[in-house]
């Protein structure tokens, strides 16, 4: 192959390799690589800005070598460049096409759109209780939930009451409140805690999931309780008047992994709220029937629309149990 | 290559204008179109555009790291060596292959490269064929990931383990047995024209340098090394991009609801989940998080064949096993696959998962 060729494929190469190097140092320097990646994964991606600027400058060495014609063979005979103008711009434009979209459009973050696309969690405890026993016989799915977004909530009261659960020997009738097996033995502690509190309960960025579950799978003994809760709305058709979610995204390592959750609310002038506004809301747990499952529904006292926070994702994480548990025992020593 | 790029250059800037004058001409209020789109086909956008980097930030940590090693297998680590150290006997050699991703912790991405030089450099094809099935799965980070995920059903965590084991054992004993051609895209005769290459390589140099310049030597292996990454990134990227670009566009485009109505049934929720983690195309270490969203509509059966046939086969890694395979090969892993999944994972659900 023509040394020119060679030359121009390098330098190509390196510049192409040096931009997606400069794309995550560019969101880490403006803080918004968190808007694509899960903390837990950051590290890995940082290091692979080095490595692709390391064999950027490699490439971009050969390439000087090349030039000078020092460097009469090159490795790449394993895999042959095509000959073809056509092949190599395919290939390449591949390459631009991602590097384009990071580098000049504007980062989002993302919200109720993504949440439609992907259906509501509404009944997060399903996440820690087994419904196989239920589910083995196929879920029978009412003919509305054939519209997007409402699979999820199919008929789950019926298909796994907290009563699936061993009920342990009911020696304390507070722990008769809150039956767990191994699964949700933190869960129910935590409620435990809750319950016998009168402290207004945080739904906050860290343990956004665990929260919501616990309060879901123990949602008959926290009818009445005070919740504080933030979040971004959002509304299904199929929801009545007033009515909408605030909800999270939750993000395990990436953003093609984000699952919403949320808990449903309602309000009497809650439709002059827009999809995506951030609200804070504080308000007391009811329950009410959304698509033929009980699920708990905040009947919100004050709600104000707060800025979009710095990182609207939730990561799942068990230290929290681990944290809020620790603080009791703070408290009581 | 400059007079080519000059005849078939001003050819395509012509056409291009010419085929801009016809679109004009049919259709003059599509600028207007174009330059106001809808609220909706914004927010899609901006969706599709965070999925996909968010995809391919993900990615690229791992596929640099399978051109890192495949890179510094091809330079430093001799034929010799890798035979020496793959067991004789065809199934201690299965089982070993079982284990290499605890060795390479790596997702498929990164395992395609590793494997495509293991095999030029004389590894058996079975073997390769059983790490690149269990190599994504039987490894530490995914168990682990997978463990948080179901934290509250280790029997899910299990069987995806052991039937990973079990699919990759049977196919590699099926590949052992029947597969006689060698399926590599690049024929062998390539690959040992390059390990001569190499060779005359290094006697070029010695013979330049060998007098003034000893550390020279090691300087020029460790830019080949990066010569050979470089191409290898680029060779491999690209299928990671098609892959990352239509992975995104399905998750933004196909709302997940309108998917999983359509299996309900017993054998249609498997073959639903099949074809949901083909589409997907996620990386095994985040996919166990997406299929416990899924708990309260799809049996366990039918998660256990989302979490094995995902990092097995899916539309990334088919692209990338299309690079380095004949067409033929990847067909019959395909149906191996497919069938030894569905199979065990329906086996599996009726004797331990809902025994009943």
């Amino acid at each position: 192959m023509p040394q020119r060729t060679m030359l121009f494929h390098y330098l190509l190469r390196s510049i192409i390799l040096g931009s997606f190097s400069c794309l995550i140092v560019r969101l880490v320097q403006e803080g918004r690589l968190h808007y694509y990646i899960a903390p837990r994964t950051e590290l890995y991606v940082k290091l692979a800005a080095l490595g692709l600027f390391l064999v950027a400058v490699c490439q971009a060495f050969i390439a000087f070598q090349t030039y000078d014609a020092k460097r009469k063979e090159s490795c790449s005979c394993n895999h042959p460049i095509s000959n073809s103008l056509w092949k190599n711009a395919a290939a390449y434009s591949l390459f631009i096409l991602p590097l384009a979209l990071g580098l000049f459009t504007q980062d989002t973050l993302l919200g109720s759109g993504m949440a439609s696309l992907k259906g509501m969690n509404l009944t997060s405890s399903a996440l820690v209780i087994g419904t196989d026993s239920a589910v083995a016989s196929p879920a029978v799915i009412p003919e509305s939930s054939i519209q997007p977004d409402k699979i999820k909530e199919v008929d789950l009261a019926e298909m796994m009451p907290v009563t699936t659960t061993p009920p342990p020997p009911a020696t304390d009738p507070l722990q008769a409140l809150f039956p767990s097996d191994t699964y949700t033995e933190l869960h129910a502690r935590l409620g435990m805690k809750w319950y016998q509190s009168d402290d207004a309960i945080a739904v906050n960025e860290f343990g956004f999931m665990e929260t919501l579950t616990t309060l879901d799978l123990y949602r008959d003994n926290f009818i009445g309780k005070t919740v504080e809760i933030s979040g971004f709305v959002y509304r299904e058709d199929t929801m009545k008047d007033g009515q909408f979610v605030i909800s999270r995204l939750a993000m395990l390592c990436c953003s093609a992994d984000t699952e919403p959750y949320g808990i449903l609310a309602a309000v009497p002038d809650g439709n002059k709220l827009a999809d995506d506004t951030w609200v804070q809301a504080t308000g007391t747990i009811g329950l009410t029937h959304y698509l033929g499952n009980e699920v708990m529904e905040l009947k919100i006292d004050e709600l104000k629309t707060i800025k979009q926070p710095k990182s609207p994702y939730v990561y799942p994480d068990d230290a929290f149990f681990d944290a809020m548990l620790a603080e009791k025992e703070k408290e009581h020593p | 290559m400059r007079a080519l790029f000059y005849r078939y250059g001003i050819h395509a800037i012509f056409l291009a204008i010419i085929g801009l004058f016809l679109i004009l001409a049919f259709d003059p209020g599509l600028f207007t179109r174009i330059s106001m789109p809808d609220l909706p086909s914004v927010q899609s956008f901006s969706t599709f555009k965070t999925i996909l980097l968010g995809i391919l930030l993900e990615t690229l940590p791992f596929l640099l790291l399978g051109v890192f090693v495949s890179s510094f297998m091809q330079l430093f680590i001799s034929e010799s060596l890798i035979r020496k150290m793959i067991p004789r006997n065809p199934l201690l050699g299965i089982l070993v292959a079982c284990l290499l991703g605890f060795l390479f912790p790596v997702c498929e991405c990164g395992l395609i490269p590793i494997v495509r030089r293991l095999i030029a450099k004389g590894m058996p094809l079975y073997i390769g064929i059983v790490f690149i099935l269990a190599g994504p799965i039987v490894n530490p980070v995914v168990i682990a990931a997978t463990y948080t995920a179901f934290r509250t059903r280790p029997e899910l965590v299990y069987s995806r383990l052991g039937l990973a084991l079990l699919v990759g054992i049977t196919i590699g004993m099926i590949v052992y047995k029947f597969v006689r051609y060698n399926p590599l895209k690049t024929e062998g005769q390539a690959i040992s024209d390059h390990e001569q290459h190499i060779g005359h390589h290094h006697d070029h140099h010695h013979n330049h340098h060998h007098h003034s310049h000893q550390h020279r030597h090691e300087g020029g292996k460790f830019l080949a090394m990066m010569d050979h990454a470089g191409s290898e990134f680029f060779d491999m990227g690209k299928y990671v991009m098609i892959g990352s670009i239509l992975t995104a566009a399905i998750q933004t485009f196909l709302p997940r609801a309108s998917l999983a109505s359509i299996g309900q049934g017993e054998l249609s929720s498997h073959l639903f989940m099949m074809g949901f983690a083909y589409l997907l195309s996620l990386c095994s270490t985040s996919d166990a998080f997406v299929a416990s969203s899924f708990v309260t509509t799809f049996s366990s059966a039918s998660l256990l064949t989302f979490l094995v046939f995902g990092p097995m086969l899916d539309f990334k890694s088919t692209l990338m096993l299309l690079s380095i395979f004949k067409s033929r090969f990847v067909l019959l892993l395909t149906i191996l696959i497919a069938v030894s999944v569905l199979a065990g994972s329906i086996i599996v659900g009726h004797f331990y998962l809902s025994p009943s």
